[in-house]
């Protein structure tokens, strides 16, 4: 029942042992045991247990911990013992349900291995009554077969009724300047000191912060370099397919990438720009298949749900085949980004935006960036209104599908820029962008998925016992993704008209007539 | 919450032995367990080396406000409140305030504890009357007599008396040694009857160790006859809480 808690942090150069000796001043000291705790922080490339709270570690191979900063409020389990798990290789317990809740579909990749040394001690009144636990760590960093000593803690177990001497300890770690902090966020941020990595330094949600006295071309090449920096650091969790995300988020770099050239190509004077959005365009090109297939893949549970338990066995049949297919796009895949093309590519690519792209973009390209976002918002806006109010209930499909190019443009420019504009105004805009994105990107989902699934059904060879329970379970599900697909549409007018209200076109106005906002905080032009 | 009474109006019968070991066992089975010591000597506080709060007294108790004066044990679940001097003055206090007082006041603690035993002061006055209100069990240790089993008869009036529910009443008993027919002779005589607990504690040294180690028998002699009983006893009163 200890309600007491607290830690202080000290640095390598010492072992701790002057700070027991502050402790035996107030009473007797014994040592009850020492524990080696040899362990590994786990978090997944985006830190998703790091921004919410949580540390994994991982001891001995499979036994692995769930814990917050504090250290209090702990969870333990059995996982795989593979390096890089997913929490779905969990075996089902609620500990694989909390893990799979803060994770997701992301791999657990090693941080830094650590071991740990664990002195525990009891004070002792004149009774022989024990009035504060503490114990002492000792914290060792191993990485790349090199130990860093990263210093270590004493932390202080209050007892209750016994406050006066937790504070008074705490009082005398106080004076003698010990910082009163030690948590697991601290531990794994001193052990990840002087390495490639630090927590929260990759985030799939784009942001950059530009300056508004840039030129347009400055503030895009900023842009290009910041996504190829996404690009590259994703390449190494693609190749060792640790989990679906590194390619996806790869591949949404590449897509601003060309979304924002494309819409620059103009100012851009010479060939080599429509090359650079060939070269662009041949990576999404290659890199394409195996997302699909992903895509497909991470829905089965989805897809199952939709069918009868009669179709199960065509439906497992039908994704084993579509895993099998991975597999060879894998292959064909790893070839093509460890390939010498690819390297050259990426290295022309860099080498253009830092040294030849702003130079070539002429006149046109030394307009302020704010004046030019504001004219490319609202051009890529008039133009999404145009279309929308074209749409009626009989519009072709394909009219739905330009809007919806035209949508995910203009969501880009508003990311792209976003750090020009008023922070509210900007995600107001965004918001009610994105209940359009949502209606239509789902219809668009719905249509290639009936459509890769019936190509695939009419694909399937006659007389196989198999075949035929796969082509039975892919027109149960065709049939439910066209009643979807059509819901969907049938919702498009009314979200469509939401989307255009006065009230809203006048948001996007009152975002794009606003002050600058400069880098500085507060300050406004 | 629960509350266990360990209760007995004669001294010596190993009443405190029993509290302190029975709130040891609760405790190791993981639930959050609170002493109280009533008993102005402060035994129970002894065999767990807690001394009240410097500024604790009967006025305090009382008052209500025991959060402030609960200390931890060395041990996990563990909590004691230990009993001041100025509790063998409670009963005057307690004249004015009837037999409700300490329910009341047990109640407030009713959110910070799954089980609350009582170490009770050997008497029979408003004091035993309002602990025995307060309870939901009276525990009460026999050694194997006659005039023990005449104090339990006495017990059993007293509850009528005071119109506490008799069901509640619980004896065991305690201090038990085979070699004398005495206590042989009374185990046979009465050990049948409803009131009595199955589970014996006999006479053993390591409980009379208690005083010297100033631990529960279970910590100083895990595997010991003398903490196999308390165990057992623990579990039959435990039971017997949640029988209709």
């Amino acid at each position: 029942m200890t309600l007491l808690q607290v830690a202080y942090a000290f640095a390598s150069d010492t072992d701790g042992s002057n700070l027991l000796e502050h402790v035996k001043t107030i009473g007797e000291l014994v040592e009850q045991e020492v524990l080696e705790d040899p362990f590994q922080y786990l978090d997944t490339f985006d830190w998703q247990l790091y921004t919410k709270g949580r540390v994994c570690m991982r001891r001995g191979v499979n036994q692995y911990t769930l814990s917050d900063f504090a250290g209090l409020d702990v969870r333990e389990g059995i996982g795989p013992e593979n390096a890089v798990p997913l929490a779905r290789e969990f075996v089902s317990s609620p500990f694989a349900e909390e893990l799979l809740s803060l994770v997701g579909i992301r791999a657990l990749i090693p941080c830094v291995d650590v071991e740990r040394k664990k002195h525990f001690f009891h004070l002792l009144n004149k009774d022989q009554k024990i009035t504060l636990r503490l114990c002492l760590e000792l914290h060792n960093c191993f990485c790349e077969g090199a130990v860093q000593e990263t210093g270590g803690c004493i932390r202080l177990y209050g007892l209750r009724g016994y406050e006066k001497v937790y504070q008074r300890l705490r009082q005398i770690f106080i004076e003698k300047g010990l910082q009163e902090r030690c948590g697991e966020d601290y531990l794994l941020q001193q052990a990840l000191l002087g390495r490639k990595r630090r927590p929260l330094d990759y985030n799939s949600k784009f942001n950059v912060t530009l300056n508004d006295r840039d030129t347009i071309a400055e503030a895009a090449r900023d842009i290009f370099l910041l996504l190829a920096d996404d690009m590259s650091r994703n390449l190494p969790g693609i190749i060792q397919d640790w989990d679906s995300e590194f390619l996806h988020d790869f591949r949404v770099a590449l897509r601003r990438s060309r979304s924002l050239l494309s819409s620059l190509k103009k100012m851009v004077s010479g060939d080599e720009c429509s090359e650079m959005l060939d070269g662009l365009k041949a990576i999404g090109t290659a890199t394409g298949p195996v997302r699909d297939l992903d895509v497909y893949l991470l829905e089965e549970e989805a897809y199952q749900a939709l069918l009868p338990e009669s179709l199960y066995q065509g439906l497992k049949a039908f994704f084993a085949s579509l895993a099998a297919r991975r597999d060879q796009e894998f292959e064909q895949l790893l070839r093509t980004l460890q390939s010498p093309e690819f390297n050259t590519f990426m290295s022309q690519w860099l080498d253009f935006l830092q040294n030849r792209f702003c130079s070539l973009t002429g006149g046109k390209g030394r307009q302020g960036c704010h004046s030019a976002a504001v004219k490319f918002i609202r051009k890529r806006f008039e133009k999404i209104i145009q279309l929308g109010e074209a749409i009626g209930a009989q519009s072709p499909d394909a009219e739905l599908h330009n809007l919806r190019i035209e949508c995910k443009k203009l969501r880009y420019l508003l990311e792209f820029y976003r750090s020009l504009f008023p922070e509210k105004a900007v995600d107001a805009c965004i918001g009610q962008l994105k209940k359009l994105q949502d209606n239509l990107g789902t219809f668009n989902d719905l249509s290639v998925q009936q459509e890769m699934l019936a190509t695939y059904r009419a694909d399937l060879a006659p007389g196989s016992k198999k075949n035929m329970h796969i082509a039975a379970a892919l027109g149960g599900l065709i049939t439910h993704l066209q009643s979807d697909q059509q819901n969907v549409r049938k919702k498009f007018a009314k979200i469509y008209s939401n989307f255009a209200t006065a009230e809203h076109k006048t948001l996007f106005q009152d975002m794009l007539d606003a002050p600058v906002v400069r880098e500085k905080k507060g300050e406004t032009k | 919450m629960k509350s266990i009474a360990v209760y007995s109006s004669k001294g010596g019968v190993g009443k405190t032995a029993a509290a302190v070991n029975l709130s040891y066992v609760c405790s190791q089975r993981g639930k959050k367990t609170l002493l109280c010591d009533m008993d102005p000597q402060g035994a129970a506080g002894f065999y767990y080396r807690v001394r009240p709060k410097p500024n604790f007294n009967r006025k305090k108790f009382l008052k209500g406000n025991l959060q402030s004066f609960i200390r931890e044990t060395d041990y996990p679940h563990l909590d004691l409140l230990p009993a001041h001097f100025s509790f063998r003055n409670l009963d005057l206090a307690l004249d004015r305030e009837g037999n409700g007082k300490l329910k009341h006041i047990f109640a407030g603690l009713a959110d910070d504890y799954d089980y609350l035993i009582l170490d009770c002061p050997p008497n029979m006055t408003l004091l035993s009357a309002n602990l025995i209100m307060a309870a939901d069990r009276v525990v009460t240790p026999v050694v194997p007599s006659t005039l023990s089993i005449l104090a339990l008869a006495q017990l059993v009036k007293f509850f009528d008396k005071i119109d506490a529910d008799r069901k509640k009443l619980q004896a065991f008993f305690s201090m038990v040694e085979c070699r004398k027919n005495m206590h042989g002779d009374t185990i046979k005589r009465f050990g049948k009857k409803k009131i009595f607990l199955r589970t014996q504690v006999p006479y053993l040294a390591d409980v009379e160790k208690m005083g010297l180690t100033r631990q529960p028998v279970a910590v100083t002699r895990p595997d010991s006859v003398a903490a196999e009983a308390y165990d057992k006893l623990w579990m039959e009163v435990w039971k017997s809480l949640f029988r209709k």
